[in-house]
C-alpha cells in the first residue's frame, strides 16, 4: 500500500570511519573505534574506553565554516549535521542557497537523538548560575533545546517538509526511519532524511556509567577500570558476552529516504528499498518486559505485522542486525530463532556492528542500518569484534559459524533484518531489500 | 493494517497541568475567567534575568508524592516529566480507560507520544554538580534515566502498559501540536487505534536562562507579572517562559463509538512543515511563506474554506513573530478586517511552555470549541500598531464571548528552527 521506499544517499560519523567510505573500509576490515580516552578516566568512571569519531579539529573547522554554523558547542549536532549532509550529497541532491524566498517542500527530515544539546545545556548552566546569564549569548537556546539537530539540518539544507526530532533512546535511529517510511508511503513527503545522533560528552557517558541493570544489581557499562588501556578493542564483547556490561559510543548516521518515483524521476542511485518499518513498546509489564528489557510476545507481534507487510518469508532473510549490546543478546537471539523459525546452521548471518563502535546509543540504530545497507550493496558480512566463542546460551540456538570472525565476501544479501530493542521495552523491525531492479 | 478507507479521528480525553490551573476542571475555569498564571521568581531575579516573572504550576508537593506512591516511581527530580505523567494520567482516566498496574498483558492498540523540550534539565544539572562535587563517586541511578528526551514517554508506558509505539518528538514551541497531528496521521492510516498525545516542559531558571540570554524574553514587566504576557498588544516586549504539561486521548472514531467514550472534538485535518530558514526565516524568526503555506495545505487536508474558520488558537507568544503570524494568517486566507475570525492567546494567561504550550493549547482550544466560548486574550489591547490596521479590535476578546457558535476552530504553533503546525478541530455533535 501506498508510495514505495527507497535508500538514495547515506552518510556516517562513527568511531571506526567519518565518512561513508572510511566507514565502509573499517567494517570490511574489522577495525574497531573503541579507544581508551583520557577524559573518562580523569572523570573516574567504570568504563574508561569508549567509542568518539576522530574528527580533527581542523574537519570541524572547514565543516562549520562552510556551512556557515557559529559557536557551536555540541558535539552531538556536529556529528548529526555531517552525516545529514553527507547523505544528502550522497543521493546527488543539489545545496540550496539561503536567499532563496522557498524551501524544499518535498523534504524534510527526522532526526532524533537522546541529549545531543547536553554541552550547551551545561555551559548555559555554569554561567547563569553564577548571574551571568548575560553572557550565555544568543546561540545556546537552539543548541539546547532537544530538536537543535533538526533545526540546524533544515537550515543547511532548507527543508520545506517536517523538520522534528525523534527520541526513544536506543531506538531512536531505527524508528526515524520508521516514521520517515511511513511519511513517504502516506504521500506526505518525497525525500526525507532519517538520522541518529549522539554527542561524545563526559556526562553522556557519566550517566550511563551509574545506571544500574535490574538484573543482578550490575551496571549497565563495563566496570573496566582502566585494565583494558592497552587493549581497548577487546573490552566489548557482545555475542561472546565474555565481559559484562555495555561500552558506550557516540556518532551520527543519515539515511536520505525517498519515494521509488522520486527517485526513478531523478535517476538517483539506489542502495536498498525498505520493505516494511514498524515500532512498538511491551510496556514494561509482565514476566518478560521492563523498563530496561523488552518484551519477546510484543517484538515477535511487532515483527510478524512487519513480515506481512514485507510479503517477505522469515526464511528470506539472508542477515541480521540486531541490538546486540552485551546484554540480554543471549535473549535476543532465542527471539529472533523463535520469530523466524530457522535454529542452528540455519540460522542467517548475523553480527553486531556495536563491537566495532560501542553503543552510540541513539545514533546506534542509524549508523548500524547503514552498515547493513553497506553490506548489502557490497555483498559482504562484517566480523564481529570479540564474539568467539559465542556465547553458551547463544550456541544452544545456532551455530557458531553464523557470527563471521572474519570478513565473508560474495554473499548475496537479497533481504536483510534490522532489529533493535532499547530502554522503556521499545523495539522496532526494518526489513530491507537489496536493489537489483537495475 | 492497511485499510481501504481512512478513519476519522477523535479526541476522548485531556489532561493538563498548567500554570493557571492543575486539571481539567481548573483549567477551564480560569480559562473562562481570564485567570494569569504568571508570577514574579525570585530566583530569576537573584540570578539577574532581564525577566524575572514565568508561569509555573502550583502543584503541591503532597500531590507529587501521592502521584509518585501510586505508580511506584522513586526519585523523579524532573518537573517536566512530572508534569508529563500527570496530565497522561488525567487523560487516560478522563478517556475512560483502564489503569492497571499489575496487568501483565501491554495494550497493543495504544501508542504513546510524548515530546519535550528540556525535560532532563534537573537530571542534567544534578550530574553538572555531581561531576564537580565528586568525579569518580557513582550518581544514584535513578536520576541519568531522567535527562533522556524519551523519559517521560518511558515513565507513561510503564504507568499504562502501552504496547504500540512509544516516543517523544521535539520539534521546539511547535511540539506539542506536532505531536497531535503525527498522531492524526497513524490513526487515519489505520496503523495505531489509540494514542496518548502530549508535551511537557520543566520548569526552573536554567531552562529559560538561554533564552534570557538572546532577548527573547518580556522585558520591563517584572513589577507586574500579570500583564507581562501581552500577545498582539502594544506592549508586547518578548515571551514570559512558562512551564506545564498537556495530553490528550486521540483515538479512531471506531473504537471510540465501539467503547462508547465521550467524545471531545473531531480532528479534521492540518499539516506540519518548515520555512526552511529561507527568505526572511532564520533558526529563531519563522519564513512567512513556510506559514501560509502550511495553514493553506492544513486547509486543503481538512476540506475547508477560509470562512468555514470560526476561531483560531493563535501560537502568539507575545513577541514580534506575533505580527508575522497575523500577516500569514491574512495571506492565506484572505480574511481582514471584520472577516478575520475570532483569535486569542492563551499564552497571555499562562506564558510560554515552549514544548508544552502546542498540548496545553490544543486543550484550551478544544475547551473552547466543545463548551462554546471564547476566552479573553489577556493584556491584547490597544492592539500593536502593525497589526491593529488588519483585524478588527473586536475580534481579539478583552471579555469570554459565550455562545460563540463555534464549529471549526484552528490551532497554530511555530517554533525555533523555522517549523509550522496547523490543526483544526471540528465540534462533535454526535
Amino acid at each position: 500500500m501506498g508510495n514505495r521506499v527507497v535508500i538514495t544517499g547515506m552518510g556516517v560519523v562513527a568511531p571506526n570511519g567519518v565518512g561513508l567510505s572510511n566507514f565502509n573500509d573499517a567494517l570490511m576490515k574489522g577495525v574497531s573505534g573503541i579507544k581508551s580516552h583520557s577524559i573518562l578516566a580523569e572523570w573516574g568512571l567504570g568504563c574508561q574506553v569508549g567509542g568518539i569519531p576522530p574528527i580533527s579539529k581542523e574537519e570541524e573547522e572547514r565543516f562549520t565554516k562552510q556551512y556557515n554554523i557559529v559557536k557551536l558547542r555540541s558535539p552531538g549536532i556536529l556529528y548529526g549535521l555531517m552525516a545529514g549532509v553527507e547523505s544528502w550529497l550522497d543521493a546527488g541532491l543539489p545545496l540550496s542557497h539561503r536567499k532563496d524566498i522557498f524551501p524544499d517542500w518535498d523534504s524534510g527530515c527526522i532526526f532524533g537523538t537522546s541529549c545531543s544539546g547536553v554541552d550547551a545545556f551545561a555551559y548555559n548552566v555554569l554561567l547563569a548560575r553564577e548571574g551571568n546569564v548575560r553572557k550565555v549569548g544568543g546561540r545556546i537556546a537552539q543548541q539546547a533545546m532537544n530538536s537543535g539537530i533538526s533545526a540546524y539540518l533544515g537550515g543547511i539544507l532548507g527543508l520545506g517538509n517536517q523538520v522534528t526530532t525523534n527520541s526513544s533512546e536506543g531506538n531512536t535511529g531505527t524508528e526515524s526511519i520508521a516514521e520517515c517510511f511511513f511519511r513517504i508511503q502516506n504521500g506526505q513527503a518525497k525525500r526525507m532524511i532519517a538520522g541518529g545522533t549522539e554527542s561524545s560528552s563526559s556526562y553522556v557517558f557519566q550517566a550511563y556509567d551509574s545506571s544500574i541493570n535490574p538484573d543482578g544489581k550490575n551496571y549497565a557499562t563495563f566496570q573496566e577500570k582502566g585494565s583494558f588501556a592497552s587493549m581497548p578493542e577487546k573490552a566489548y564483547t557482545p555475542i561472546s558476552m565474555k565481559n559484562q556490561g555495555v561500552v558506550i559510543g557516540s556518532g551520527g548516521g543519515a539515511l536520505l529516504l525517498e519515494s521509488l518515483a522520486s527517485a526513478k524521476k531523478r535517476k538517483a542511485k539506489i542502495y536498498a528499498e525498505i520493505l516494511s518499518a514498524n515500532v512498538s513498546c511491551g510496556g514494561a509489564l509482565g514476566k518478560y518486559g521492563g523498563i530496561e528489557r523488552s518484551n519477546i510476545d510484543v517484538f515477535n507481534y511487532n515483527l510478524r505485522k512487519g513480515f506481512k507487510e514485507a510479503k517477505t518469508e522469515p526464511s528470506e532473510i539472508v542477515y541480521v542486525n540486531s541490538t546486540f549490546q552485551n546484554y540480554c543478546d543471549d535473549r535476543e537471539v532465542h527471539y529472533l530463532t523463535e520469530l523466524l523459525g530457522l535454529k542452528g546452521k540455519d540460522f542467517p548471518y548475523l553480527n553486531s556492528t556495536k563491537s566495532l563502535t560501542g553503543h552510540c546509543l541513539s545514533a546506534s540504530g542509524s549508523i548500524e542500518t547503514i552498515a547493513t545497507v553497506l553490506q548489502m550493496y557490497n555483498s559482504y558480512i562484517h566480523p564481529s569484534a570479540n564474539a568467539h566463542p559465542v556465547q553458551s546460551n547463544i550456541a544452544q540456538h545456532i551455530a557458531a559459524k553464523c557470527v563471521p570472525n572474519k570478513i565473508v565476501k560474495g554473499v548475496n544479501i537479497k533481504k536483510a533484518l534490522k532489529t533493535t530493542m532499547a530502554l522503556g521495552d521499545v523495539c522496532s523491525g526494518i526489513i530491507l531489500k537489496k536493489w537489483e531492479d537495475g | 493494517m492497511a485499510k481501504n478507507r481512512l478513519n476519522r479521528v477523535v479526541v476522548t480525553g485531556m489532561g493538563v497541568v498548567s500554570p493557571n490551573g492543575i486539571g481539567k476542571k481548573q483549567f477551564l475555569s480560569a480559562l473562562k475567567k481570564g485567570v494569569s498564571g504568571i508570577t514574579f521568581q525570585p530566583e530569576m531575579a537573584r540570578l539577574d534575568f532581564r525577566c524575572q516573572v514565568a508561569g509555573v504550576p502550583p502543584l503541591p508537593q503532597s500531590e507529587i508524592d501521592a502521584f509518585l506512591k501510586r505508580f511506584d516511581m522513586e526519585e523523579v527530580i524532573s518537573s517536566g516529566i512530572i508534569y508529563g505523567s500527570i496530565a497522561a494520567l488525567e487523560a487516560w482516566e478522563d478517556a475512560g480507560l483502564p489503569v492497571d498496574t499489575n496487568s501483565a498483558k501491554p495494550d497493543i492498540g495504544s501508542g504513546c507520544i510524548f515530546g519535550t523540550g528540556s525535560n532532563g534539565a534537573e537530571a542534567t544539572i544534578y550530574q553538572i554538580y555531581q561531576a564537580e562535587k565528586s568525579l569518580g563517586e557513582k550518581l544514584n541511578p535513578s536520576i541519568p534515566i531522567q535527562s533522556l528526551n524519551s523519559a517521560a514517554s518511558v515513565y507513561i508506558a510503564y504507568m499504562l502498559g502501552l504496547g504500540g509505539q512509544v516516543t517523544s518528538n521535539a520539534s521546539a514551541c511547535s511540539t506539542g501540536t506536532e505531536g497531535l497531528m503525527m498522531a492524526y496521521d497513524k490513526i487515519k492510516a489505520g496503523k495505531v487505534k489509540r494514542m496518548l498525545v502530549g508535551s511537557s516542559e520543566s520548569q526552573g531558571a536554567f531552562v529559560w536562562s538561554p533564552f534570557d540570554a538572546m532577548f527573547a524574553t518580556a522585558q520591563g514587566h517584572n513589577d507586574h507579572p500579570q500583564q507581562a504576557s501581552c500577545p498582539l498588544g502594544e506592549g508586547a516586549t518578548g515571551f514570559v517562559p512558562g512551564a506545564g504539561g498537556g495530553t490528550l486521548v486521540v483515538e479512531s472514531l471506531d473504537s471510540a463509538v465501539e467503547r462508547g467514550a465521550h467524545i471531545y472534538a473531531e480532528i479534521i485535518g492540518g499539516h506540519i512543515n518548515s520555512g526552511g530558514q529561507r527568505g526572511d526565516g532564520s533558526m529563531t524568526i519563522g519564513n512567512i511563506h513556510g506559514m501560509i503555506r502550511c495553514i493553506q495545505m492544513a486547509m486543503i487536508d481538512a476540506q475547508i474554506t477560509p470562512e468555514q474558520i470560526d476561531f483560531i488558537s493563535g501560537h502568539l507568544t507575545s513577541t514580534i513573530g506575533d505580527i508575522i503570524e497575523i500577516r500569514s494568517w491574512i495571506s492565506a486566507t484572505g480574511l481582514m478586517g471584520e472577516n478575520f475570525p475570532y483569535i486569542n492567546s492563551t499564552k497571555s494567561m499562562i506564558g510560554h511552555s515552549l514544548s508544552a504550550s502546542g498540548s496545553i493549547e490544543s486543550i484550551a482550544t478544544i475547551m473552547q470549541l466543545e463548551n462554546d466560548f471564547i476566552h479573553p486574550s489577556l493584556n491584547a489591547h490597544p492592539i500593536h500598531p502593525d497589526i491593529a490596521p488588519y483585524i478588527a479590535e473586536e475580534k481579539v476578546p478583552k471579555k469570554i464571548i459565550k455562545n460563540a457558535g463555534l464549529d471549526i476552530v484552528a490551532k497554530l504553533s511555530l517554533g525555533f528552527g523555522d517549523v509550522n503546525t496547523c490543526i483544526f478541530f471540528k465540534k462533535w455533535s454526535g
